[in-house]
């Protein structure tokens, strides 16, 4: 259940949902958290409606259909948008490609004095220059 | 500032760096750094402290608080005043690197290590549309390298791309209130730090915060940021030469590097002048010249993109086919373009040494003609360079001048000079090398003026303006030309050019004509006179102790000349040392005519001739007009006038210029200006109205004659009493001009001005 603590009878109160759930939307539409802190916080709110859904847990007065329809489309929201930074994130890190060489020196072709080889750069995702 | 901890690379895709063949770098304490020293380490500018407030930045290895040029140090470094501040220059006594092609370069500069500030803006130029400030993208840095290459081999000054490192990590600031508190982070954790503060500053309705961050980090994650070490031969752009003292460090600078002192005493001698409009502008003509035949532009070549000798740095906009890029040919608007931009970069630095106007004269009108000297040397250079022959030259030098179209916001003037450029250009350029000899101090007093060494370097006034001094000046001054108006005698041929040589002449070119009637001691040509008399007709009373500003500082030239015309043709022109536009007011257009004769131009193609420059006089003027029975007002431009001048049209031709019309337009007196035409408008006799001396700008016209309509209904509503129908008070164009009135219809009268009449 994380962030949503029920009872033993795994009921906890309309107030309290709400009010867990608004404040992991609020974190996970702050743009200046990390984007993979949003994400958790977004997927949380997902797993408790989930678990609402599942009847793994009771909500009392139970939230009405708009209500959670309107957590799950903005946690969903929130999702995607951070999926999509997480994929552009990772694609400038491994877009860099230096670290890999750094740790694995290319073999220079054929050295001289006046072309030293230096691993070659490619900013656009083209094979590394080994 | 702290030192970086980079890699170096030894290109970016396919495209390599290439290494210098000759790397030295002399510190002031006599220290020599080799390129690995150098390139090993990169200093980065991490505080606005740094950036801005210290005049001189020390790379520290683990000394703190180290004096400069302290032997711990690897090398100084210091901000480069560039246009975008984003590059170190490194602060050596001197800089000796040489390229593979053998060519020398004395100066090496760091950029896209500037983390005083980064943050996301918009950038027009940037591959993705944003950019981190202080920063260089990777995605263009392949067009670079590959530009630099190609320019440099073909001997042509060009940025050196020499070094290149790529960070491993970046330093970003942590503490907004403690600017030396930082942290080295990955670029992944920049680009999403960086991406939330702008999502968070720049607030969109359509968009929350958390979407424009993502959609920002995944429109750069393709890009890096690099790290790139540039020799160039001078640390200066030319945009900086605007600036005295700059230009003082700039020759301490050429005389730092070069031990000889004949260069010294040379440069001390050589006033600034003569450095940029005869040897700055010659190289930099060249240079275009050589770039444009090998197939490439650069795209933006303005003063910050030109050093202070005239190579080329910042190549990210250079296109051409033979960089390999897959780009188009280039074409003349590219060209165009660029020699355009060129030019403008001559004029606005020249802007920058524009004298007091309590100054000589002599002193203004001489920074005009600088500007005019120093845009035809440029492209009399380039014509050179690009071996046209002369029908070439004439084709490119015709769509030139179609590309540099006047806009509606342009004032005349500077077309104008801009057509004296090209017409001064093609004259040197036809005239060819035979004209140099004609060269001397007498012949070009204003020049003397400026104390222009021009016989210490060859390449000084190599392009003589033979258009004052031999091909221009005998067509243009001859007796042919003024007293007959044989227009096409200008040349033995009738090419669109001549025409275009005919609008400078008519246009802005009137000053000329009184400068070389005092030169040539034709003054008692008609024309001449007339120059004269037009130019001097805004003189105001004047005191010669206490000139404050330019244009009475002009008018006060113009007084001494017209003095001295009086002089010279007698007493009955005794009044001309009087404001001329009293002097007319007093003078019905008869009496004028009566009592000048020489307004009676061969048998009257001309009736009158009058110039407004003030509209302070415009009402004034039309009240005397009043004497005027009948009326009838013309719209056409100047090709028209023109026409109807040569075919001895008896009209009475008002010139209202463009500046004139602006500032009606402008003022709030804007209505009974116009009220003023339209009110007196039936009892002029023929009158035809020219708007703009180069009215061959269609759109000033357009406008202006809307404006006209628009105040003339205003005034009908406005007059109580009128008996007559507004109808009838429309002006009484004849069929025939008013089609002229279109825009199509102007346009080709303006082309027809730029052709053979």
């Amino acid at each position: 259940m994380g962030e949503f603590e029920a009872n033993s009878r795994q009921v906890i109160s309309q107030e309290d949902f709400m009010r867990v759930a608004d404040g992991l939307l609020a974190h996970a539409e702050d743009p200046s958290k990390d984007v993979n802190e949003c994400l958790v916080s977004a997927q949380t709110l997902v797993q408790g409606l989930d678990d609402v859904k599942a009847g793994n847990l009771h909500v009392e007065p139970p939230l009405s259909e708009e209500q959670v329809s309107s957590y799950r489309k903005q946690s969903q929201l929130v999702i995607a948008l951070g999926q999509k930074s997480v994929r552009a994130l990772q694609a400038t890190s491994e877009r860099r490609g230096f670290l890999r060489r750094r740790q694995e020196p290319p073999e220079p072709p054929t050295p001289t004095a006046q072309q030293p080889a230096r691993p070659a750069y490619s900013g656009t995702g083209s094979d590394a220059k080994k | 500032m702290i030192r970086l901890e980079t890699q170096q690379l030894s290109g970016f895709n396919d495209t390599l760096i290439d290494e210098p063949a000759h790397f030295e770098v002399t510190l002031p304490n006599g220290q020599v750094r080799d390129y690995d020293a150098v390139i090993g380490n990169t200093p980065a500018v991490t505080s606005e402290y740094d950036a801005y407030d210290q005049p001189q930045l020390v790379l520290q290895t683990e000394v703190p608080d180290v004096l400069p040029w302290d032997e711990e140090v690897h090398y100084p470094a210091g901000r480069l005043a560039s246009f975008h501040g984003r590059t170190l220059e490194i602060l050596a006594g001197k800089v000796a690197v040489e390229d593979q092609f053998g060519n020398h370069y004395q100066s090496v500069s760091i950029k896209g290590s500037d983390f005083s500030d980064p943050h996301i803006f918009s950038s027009e130029t940037a591959s993705r549309g944003f950019i981190i400030h202080g920063l260089q993208e990777s995605l263009v840095l392949e067009r670079v390298i590959r530009a630099s290459r190609l320019l440099r081999e073909h001997g042509i000054p060009a940025e050196y791309i020499c070094g290149l490192v790529i960070p491993d990590k970046f330093p970003m600031h942590t503490d907004p209130d403690n600017p030396d508190t930082r942290q080295l982070v990955p670029l992944p954790e920049l680009v999403e730090a960086l991406a939330a503060d702008y999502a968070q500053e720049e607030l969109e309705e359509s968009r929350t915060p958390l979407e424009v961050k993502a959609d920002m980090i995944e429109k750069l994650h393709d890009v890096d940021y690099l790290i790139t070490y540039r020799a160039m031969d001078a640390p200066y752009r030319f945009g900086e030469l605007a600036d005295p003292d700059t230009l003082d460090e700039f020759y301490d600078f050429l005389i730092r590097q070069n031990d000889d002192p004949n260069l010294h005493e040379y440069l001390e001698e050589l006033h600034p002048m003569t450095y940029i409009v005869a040897q700055f502008a010659v190289e930099l003509g060249i240079n275009v010249a050589k770039m444009h035949k090998l197939g490439v532009s650069h795209g933006f070549l303005h003063s910050e993109n030109i050093t202070a000798l005239g190579s080329f740095v910042d190549l990210d906009s250079c296109r051409g086919e033979p960089l390999g890029l897959g780009d188009d040919p280039i074409t003349d608007k590219d060209i165009y373009k660029d020699i355009v931009w060129a030019m403008r970069s001559l004029v606005d630095v020249l802007d920058g040494w524009q004298p007091s106007p309590h100054d000589d004269i002599n002193g203004f009108l001489d920074i005009t003609s600088m500007q005019v000297y120093a845009r035809e040397f440029f492209l009399t250079e380039y014509l050179k360079e690009r071996s046209f022959d002369k029908s070439a030259a004439e084709a490119f030098l015709t769509g030139l001048v179609s590309y540099q179209q006047p806009k509606r916001t342009q004032h005349y003037g500077s077309f104008a000079r801009f057509c004296e450029v090209v017409t001064g250009a093609y004259c040197s350029f036809i005239g060819g090398e035979e004209h140099i000899k004609d060269v001397n101090e007498e012949d070009m007093p204003s020049i003397e003026n400026y104390d222009l060494h021009y016989d210490r370097k060859d390449t000084v006034f190599r392009a003589a303006p033979a258009r004052f001094f031999k091909e221009f000046r005998d067509r243009l001054l001859s007796n042919n030309w003024s007293r007959n108006h044989e227009y096409e005698s200008l040349h033995e041929t009738d090419k669109p050019l001549h025409s275009l040589m005919k609008a400078a002449i008519r246009s802005d070119s009137l000053r000329f004509f009184v400068r070389h009637a005092e030169q040539s001691g034709l003054i008692d040509e008609p024309a001449l006179f007339m120059a004269a008399l037009t130019m001097g007709s805004s003189i105001t009373n004047v005191d010669p102790e206490n000139v404050p500003n330019k244009n009475q500082a002009l008018h006060q030239y113009f007084v001494r000349q017209g003095e001295k015309m009086v002089e010279q043709l007698g007493d009955e022109y005794t009044q001309y040392d009087k404001p001329v536009m009293e002097f007319l007011l007093n003078k019905s257009l008869g009496d004028l005519k009566k009592q000048t004769g020489i307004l009676d131009w061969e048998n009257g193609a001309i009736t009158s001739l009058l110039y407004l420059n003030g509209a302070t006089q415009y009402e004034r003027i039309f009240k005397a007009l009043d004497l005027q029975p009948q009326s009838k007002i013309t719209y056409i431009n100047v090709g028209e006038a023109m026409r109807r001048a040569v075919n001895k049209q008896d009209d009475t031709i008002l010139i209202l210029d463009y500046g004139v019309a602006e500032f009606i337009a402008e003022t709030p007196r804007k209505d009974d200006l116009w009220k003023a035409v339209f009110g007196y408008r039936h009892k002029f006799k023929p009158l035809i109205l020219i708007e703009g001396l180069l009215a061959g700008e269609p759109e000033i016209c357009l406008v202006h004659y809307e404006e006209l309509e628009d105040a003339r209904y205003k005034n009908l509503e406005g007059e109580e009493g009128d008996n007559e129908e507004p109808e009838k008070l429309k002006p009484e164009l004849p069929e025939t001009v008013a089609g002229d009135l279109s825009l199509d219809t102007l346009r080709q009268n303006r082309l027809r001005l730029f052709s053979t009449d």
